[in-house]
């Protein structure tokens, strides 16, 4: 009788043990995952940004592709390198202006004529940098974002009838 | 019946060692197949990151394309030509710019990872879209040639099925002056 109570306690030892071990398992397991999961969508998010910007900088200057339309600013608005675009139609007199600033590509929508605030500037997405180099006939954008700590880039060339 | 309800209540009896055993193994089975599914889904977003920086790469190629004045000039200027090479075949040329991991600029030692290939076909013939149909004042003779412009981007090893990441064509009129015949 001793020996089976002996031979139960043993057995049930063991069963709390074992699942003592799955619980501390599960536990880091999940952590581990939620650290791994919350790191791809990190590296994920910056990447779709990078590539959101280039892709809405090359809409931009394909859809006012035309002489006299786009222009280059170096050191412009916030002392960054600015794209100015000049409207016609309804817009005549409008113009806009696209850069990075504090970590966000930005636009200012104004009169022509008038100083662009930088504090107008609408964010259109966060990045990690933006580099804008304007060469003979086309622009050259690179897009920075970070992966797994370290920083990389995208590259995207527009090029322009004039400007 | 009462009596007989009291009497089960009262049973001291519990799940045994193996039927523990079991069923912790059946959770594994379960927690394994959920961790395959995160690794199969992490890979296809790397593969999906890929090919979308592989056609960024084809299409700057074949803008650069656009920007040039005359087929020589095909991969001049925007490129880095410590990393670029030419090939004249019969019909045109064939530029290839290579890049390391990550499509980022080959580090000096390392192995190129990927390939822009960029073929420039020859493809009109007719005596008024192409060939020698002029000369300009200075002697120099006048070209005009549509060219057909296929970028491939994707891995250099030829090997792989998938070497192929992205895929772009275009085609391209020039009227350009050469030395000579």
């Amino acid at each position: 009788m001793k020996g089976l109570r002996i031979k139960k306690s043993i057995e049930v030892f063991f069963v709390i043990l074992i699942i003592m071990g799955l619980c501390i398992s599960a536990v880091v397991l999940m952590d581990a995952g939620k650290k791994a999961y919350g790191r791809i969508i990190d590296n994920n998010s910056q990447l779709e940004n990078s590539r959101i910007a280039l892709s809405y900088l090359g809409m931009r200057l394909r859809q006012n592709n035309s002489e006299g339309v786009v222009y280059y600013m170096q050191n412009g608005i916030d002392n960054a390198d600015t794209i100015k675009l000049k409207h016609s139609g309804d817009f005549e007199g409008m113009v806009t202006y696209i850069y990075y600033a504090d970590g966000e590509l930005r636009e200012i929508f104004t009169w022509a004529g008038t100083e662009p605030d930088p504090e107008f500037g609408e964010s259109i997405v966060s990045l990690e940098g933006l580099d804008i180099d304007y060469g003979d006939g086309y622009f050259k954008f690179t897009a920075y974002y970070i992966e797994d700590g370290t920083r990389k880039s995208l590259e995207q060339i527009i090029g322009i009838v004039g400007n | 019946m009462i009596k007989r309800m009291n009497a089960g209540a009262n049973t001291n009896k519990g799940f045994t060692l193996v039927e523990v055993i079991i069923s912790i193994g059946f959770l594994c089975i379960a927690c394994g197949i959920i961790i395959q599914l995160f690794i199969a889904s992490g890979e296809v977003r790397s593969k999906t990151a890929l090919k979308e920086t592989a056609a960024l790469k084809a299409a700057n190629a074949i803008e650069a394309c656009k920007l040039t004045d005359s087929p020589a000039d095909i991969g001049r200027g925007i490129f880095n030509a410590s990393s670029t090479d030419y090939e004249k075949t019969e019909s045109g040329y064939i530029i290839r710019e290579y890049f390391g991991e990550d499509w980022a600029a080959p580090v000096e030692g390392d192995s190129p990872v990927y390939v822009v290939k960029m073929e420039i076909i020859e493809t009109q013939k007719a005596p008024d879209t192409v060939g020698k149909f002029g000369h300009g004042d200075d002697g120099e003779m006048i070209i005009s040639g549509l060219y057909e412009i296929n970028v491939t981007a994707g891995y250099i090893d030829t090997g792989r099925e998938d070497r192929v990441l992205a895929e772009f064509s275009t085609a391209q009129h020039y009227v350009y002056r050469e030395n000579g015949e």
